[in-house]
């Protein structure tokens, strides 16, 4: 990282001028982000921000830039230990970027040796914002279902049990996961792939899909009941990672997008047709991993500049597409009503409206804890999709922003066990779920503000949804998992 | 592959940045929602979940001249049950049964049925509610409502009219009042879920309504009371089917008592049949029922009020018209000699006398004294058609009179341009078209009262309840429709048809009465149906009260002097005393 700063260092010019170009520019725009985030953690980052700054920095860009880059373990005793290091409380430590040279399968018999030496990091924050995320989910599945549990179910609490009960079992597989080194999960990656195909074609062609609220979206397998679009995002997160770690460097040729979206579209093709939503995700964590791993700029920067414009016209598009039979009159019908929701309050832009009332009337402070009346019938499903908007309601615009920052944080955990991974594949498979949550937030929030057309996509660990929350927790497992292998510099 | 690594810490880096970005700008996007938008969606999600329940309004009271309350409210409870409140069935059904004396099957059947309200009894006693509200059952509502109440039941029935199931005025001078009488209802504004049932903690907000006015009419419950029983006792005594009795004061047009039986019930105006103290009466209802009348009709019929929307012919009164118009004109004179031989022939018709064999040679004064048609018809062609119309005009016939209650009819009556010489002579004695009796009153007022038109009325000022705000209204005099001196000669005139002529059964021992009979023939007149009238005022030289009776289809004798006449005198020997005319021993 800190090398990018540094285009005068020897070791970037065998990867010569293409590279150069790209990274200057987003480089130090991105370093600067991250480089302010990482202050109390990765250390390195802001000396090479500022060198000169102390008589110590430039000597740790050397290890860093040039002897990282040994497979040897490298530990740069003395060299790491920096001031900064001691006021940051034990988040991720100076961390050695391990560099396992494309050997996904890490000799398993080399660990306990090491771990006499090294003791390996393990993201508590990261787990505990996950426990406060669901737990606080919990409270608010409580809240937005209790009186529609009550009505339907005899049992205020119907939801948030049911929810508690998965959760628990979620954070039990979570911890499990995470102790398991996580390159053994590539093992996995194919099959995984190639089940998650099977499994969306017996949801549509076989009698055990079964459809819920209109939409075939859930698998029934004896007493078991989920969603197997929730098992592709994860399946398709471990094979990009896969994939990606195996085309090494050949991943910066467009060939490897080419191939990265063979693998991609159909899936998501096949998840779209009855659930547009989440095909819509899986194509956006395709999309963010491919642009991490990729130094190509511009297929990326082509793409977001063409959604930009669909969404700028989206209306007229819309409209074009519908009558040519692209796309369902329904699917239509809901972009008139986001660009528009006044227009429609019984139709299409009810739970829209409904959902703006709640958020509306939340006002600075909300109503408190309990007090949403907009849960009492209004907002349909208030425990589902819309929870968000009962949280706005009851906790306000604090509650609300303090919700999206707890995320964000998760999202920077995210960021910080990629960048420190010990190897391509743990950073893939980090930026793999990152973008998961990430685009899965951004797009709940963006539905719930009517900032984008009303479509079904869950908070995660806030919404209700067992089978979301169990994939979500086995993602965080990964992820854990992957903080486990960084290894703390004694 | 360290250098592809560092390449995907600068792009995870971006990344981060670029979603932080966009969750900032979704925060911004909240903080719109939230903070500018805020009040524009609070308003909105508080119409969704405001309900509103109305409070109503104390309806004004209606009160006569000496502040007898008329029309009051009662406070009355609906008592009602919230299915999800109902904390205990069993003892909720057991008390409700006991208290109201309820089958057990019905309450049970609405105590469990799932519904956001039901009510088990409205119109209740407040004690009865207040009661059933000291068990504080759960789920049991007691709700206090406002009940017009009559404390005379039935007296002035159609003129006072009465309110309907929210309290709005259905006829009389609660229809015409409406707007002093209504008050402003209240609102409580309570928080309800999505299925509209009222959340236990949410906040109520209350507007206080605002009781109505009282309305003080220039009614007297003393002398309606009385007018009402003479009513009854002449439609008992005569098998009539209708006696109306209508008491003025002719200064001012104020009313005293307007009769019309068989009144109804105020408290309870829905029932057909009521008071029918007469045989005919009760054939001509029970004829009606068995002709399958629409009961809806037949009740509107019931609380018609006839002096003011019925018209009649008024036969010999309004000879007083014809009189008037042709002294005023100089047409005829007091001391003008005239002859009936019982008849007058007028182009090719024989228009009859009510005395057969004629009164013979008489004067005008003579002639007006014996009801002579014959005179009348006289004086009717000198006028002749322009100049008799004219005066019909200047004496206010012709519209309505402006009385205060709804549903006035106009006058019938011919136009000018088909009115040859017969029609002239016919409506000289009252007959050949129709006006209604308040009309007659009002005219007649006006005639002996020194020619100024009254506008008869009942309403005389709206105030509140606690006297801070009052309106008077004003009748102003009209015009002057006839010359001071032709009032003073009408009036003379009159005083001697009751002291000498067809009215001497008005007179009354100690009192100057004035007054003029009336005995029409009802159309068609094959049917030989009358009613018979009479019209009197006291003191004849300054009139303070006028009282007209009509009785309808009266069996056996029925000349307005013989049946009518007495009951005036009965009326006014009651009331005058009352009004504080002294009697006069001198003019005895």
């Amino acid at each position: 990282m800190a090398s990018k700063q540094r285009p005068v260092q020897s070791s970037q010019k065998p990867y010569s001028g293409n590279i150069r170009p790209m990274k200057q520019k987003p480089g130090s725009g991105g370093s600067h982000s991250m480089g302010r985030g990482a202050a109390g953690s990765g250390k390195n980052r802001p000396s090479g921000q500022r060198p000169g700054n102390e008589g110590s920095r430039p000597s740790a860009q050397k290890p860093r830039s040039g002897g990282g880059s040994r497979p040897a373990q490298a530990r740069p005793g003395p060299g790491v230990k920096r001031p900064v290091q001691q006021d940051r409380p034990a988040s991720i430590a100076r961390t050695q970027p391990m560099e396992r040279e494309r050997q996904e399968p890490s000799p398993p018999q080399s660990q306990p040796g090491r771990k006499m030496r090294a003791r390996r990091f393990y993201d508590y924050s990261l787990l505990f914002a996950i426990i406060f995320l669901t737990v606080f989910g919990l409270v608010m599945i409580y809240s937005s279902s209790s009186y529609s549990a009550q009505l339907k179910f005899g049992d205020a609490g119907y939801f948030m049990k049911r929810q508690g009960y998965i959760a628990v079992g979620g954070a039990v597989l979570m911890v499990l996961v995470s102790k398991i080194n996580y390159h053994i999960f590539a093992k996995f990656a194919l099959l995984s792939y190639l089940l998650s195909y099977v499994l969306m074609l017996m949801v549509m062609l076989t009698p055990l899909g079964v459809r819920v609220n209109g939409k075939k979206r859930w698998l029934k397998l004896g007493p078991l009941q989920f969603q197997p679009t929730e098992l592709v995002k994860i399946a398709l997160i471990l094979l990009l990672a896969v994939v990606i770690t195996e085309m090494g460097v050949q991943i910066n040729k467009l060939k490897a997008l080419g191939w990265i979206a063979a693998i991609t579209i159909p899936i998501a093709a096949l998840v779209a047709k009855n659930n547009l939503s989440s095909g819509i995700i899986i194509l956006g964590i395709a999309f963010v991993m491919s642009y991490v791993a990729c130094k190509l700029q511009w297929p990326f920067a082509a793409c977001v500049a063409g959604a930009v414009l669909v969404i700028t016209f989206a209306g007229p598009i819309a409209t074009a597409l519908e009558k040519i039979g692209l796309m369902h009159s329904y699917q239509l019908s809901r972009i008139h009503v986001w660009l528009d929701p006044e227009a429609y309050p019984q139709d299409g832009g009810y739970q829209v409206l409904q959902g703006l009332y709640a958020i509306g009337s939340g006002g600075l402070v909300g109503k408190g804890l309990g007090e949403s009346i907009q849960k009492l019938g209004f907002v349909p499903e208030a425990q589902n999709d819309m929870v968000f908007s009962i949280i706005c309601e009851e906790l306000g615009i604090f509650g609300a922003i303090s919700v999206i920052l707890i995320y964000l944080f998760i999202i920077y955990r995210f960021m910080l066990i990629s960048s420190n991974a010990p190897d391509l594949f743990g950073a893939m498979l980090v930026v793999g779920v990152m973008g998961h949550i990430a685009i899965q937030v951004i797009l709940n929030i963006a539905v719930v503000t009517n900032t984008i057309p009303n479509t079904g996509i869950t908070l995660p660990f806030i919404s209700y949804g067992g089978t979301s929350v169990i994939f979500l927790m086995i993602e965080m497992g990964m992820v854990l998992s992957v903080s486990n292998q960084i290894k703390l510099q004694k | 592959m360290n250098e592809n690594q560092t390449c995907h810490r600068g792009k995870v880096a971006i990344l981060y940045f670029l979603l932080s970005i966009m969750m900032i700008g979704l925060a911004g996007r909240l903080f719109y929602l939230m903070v500018f938008r805020s009040q524009y969606y609070s308003a909105k999600a508080e119409d969704l979940h405001q309900r509103e329940r109305a409070i109503k309004a104390a309806r004004g009271r209606i009160l006569d001249r000496n502040g007898v309350v008329l029309a009051d409210n009662r406070t009355v409870c609906t008592i009602s049950v919230i299915h999800n409140q109902v904390k205990d069935p069993e003892r909720t059904i057991a008390v409700l049964c006991q208290e109201l004396g309820l089958p057990e099957e019905t309450v049970r059947k609405k105590v469990e049925k799932r519904s956001s309200r039901e009510v088990i009894a409205s119109n209740v006693e407040k004690e009865l509610g207040d009661r059933v509200r000291s068990f504080g059952l759960e789920g049991v509502k007691v709700d206090e409502d406002y009940k017009r109440y009559y404390p005379y039941d039935s007296l002035a029935s159609k003129v006072l009219g009465f309110t309907g199931g929210d309290n709005q005025g259905i006829i009389g001078l609660e229809v015409k009042y409406e707007s002093y009488l209504k008050g402003t209802n209240g609102t409580i504004l309570s928080m309800a879920d999505a299925a509209g049932v009222e959340l236990k903690n949410g906040l109520e907000e209350r507007i206080e309504p605002v009781a109505g006015n009282d309305l003080v009419t220039s009614l007297d419950v003393n002398i309606q009371q009385y007018a009402q029983q003479l009513a009854y006792e002449t439609m008992e005594k005569k098998n009539a089917k209708g006696v109306s009795i209508l008491v003025m004061n002719p200064q001012n047009g104020e009313i005293l008592a307007l009769v019309n039986v068989p009144e109804f019930n105020l408290n309870d105006p829905f029932t057909l049949d009521q008071n029918l103290v007469s045989e005919s009466a009760r054939l001509k209802a029970a004829e009606e029922s068995i002709k399958g009348l629409d009961p809806q009709e037949r009740r509107n019929r019931m609380w018609r009020n006839s002096c003011v929307s019925d018209t009649y012919e008024p036969g010999s009164t309004f000879k007083i018209i014809t009189a008037a118009a042709g002294l005023e004109a100089g047409v005829v004179k007091l001391e003008d000699r005239f002859s009936c031989p019982g008849f007058r022939i007028v182009e090719d018709r024989k228009i009859r006398c009510h005395k057969v064999g004629g009164h013979g040679g008489e004067n005008f004064l003579q002639g007006m004294m014996n009801s002579c048609n014959p005179v009348l018809i006289d004086v009717g062609q000198r006028l002749g058609v322009d100049l008799y119309c004219q005066y019909f005009q200047q004496f206010g016939l012709k519209g309505k009179t402006g009385i205060d209650i709804p549903g006035e009819a106009s006058t019938i009556m011919h136009k000018k341009e088909n009115m040859g010489p017969v029609e002239l002579a016919t409506v000289s004695f009252g007959q050949s078209f129709q006006i209604t009796p308040v009309q007659l009153v009002a005219t007649v007022s006006s005639l002996i009262n020194g020619g100024r038109r009254v506008t008869p009325h009942f309403g005389v000022k709206a105030q509140s309840a606690d006297g801070t705000w009052m309106r008077e209204f004003t009748y102003p005099l009209g015009d002057q429709i006839l010359s001071e001196e032709t009032s003073q000669t009408m009036r003379d005139i009159l005083e001697q048809v009751v002291a000498e002529g067809s009215g001497k059964r008005a007179y009354l021992e100690g009192f100057r009465i004035g007054g003029k009979t009336a005995t029409s023939e009802k159309l068609p007149r094959s049917l030989k149906k009358y009613i018979s009238s009479f019209i009197g005022f006291a003191p004849a030289d300054n009139p303070q009260v006028i009282a007209l009776i009509t009785i309808d289809e009266p069996e056996g004798i029925y000349y307005g002097g013989t049946i009518a006449a007495p009951v005036i005198a009965d009326l006014f020997r009651n009331i005058l005393p009352i009004l504080g005319i002294k009697e006069n021993v001198n003019s005895g």
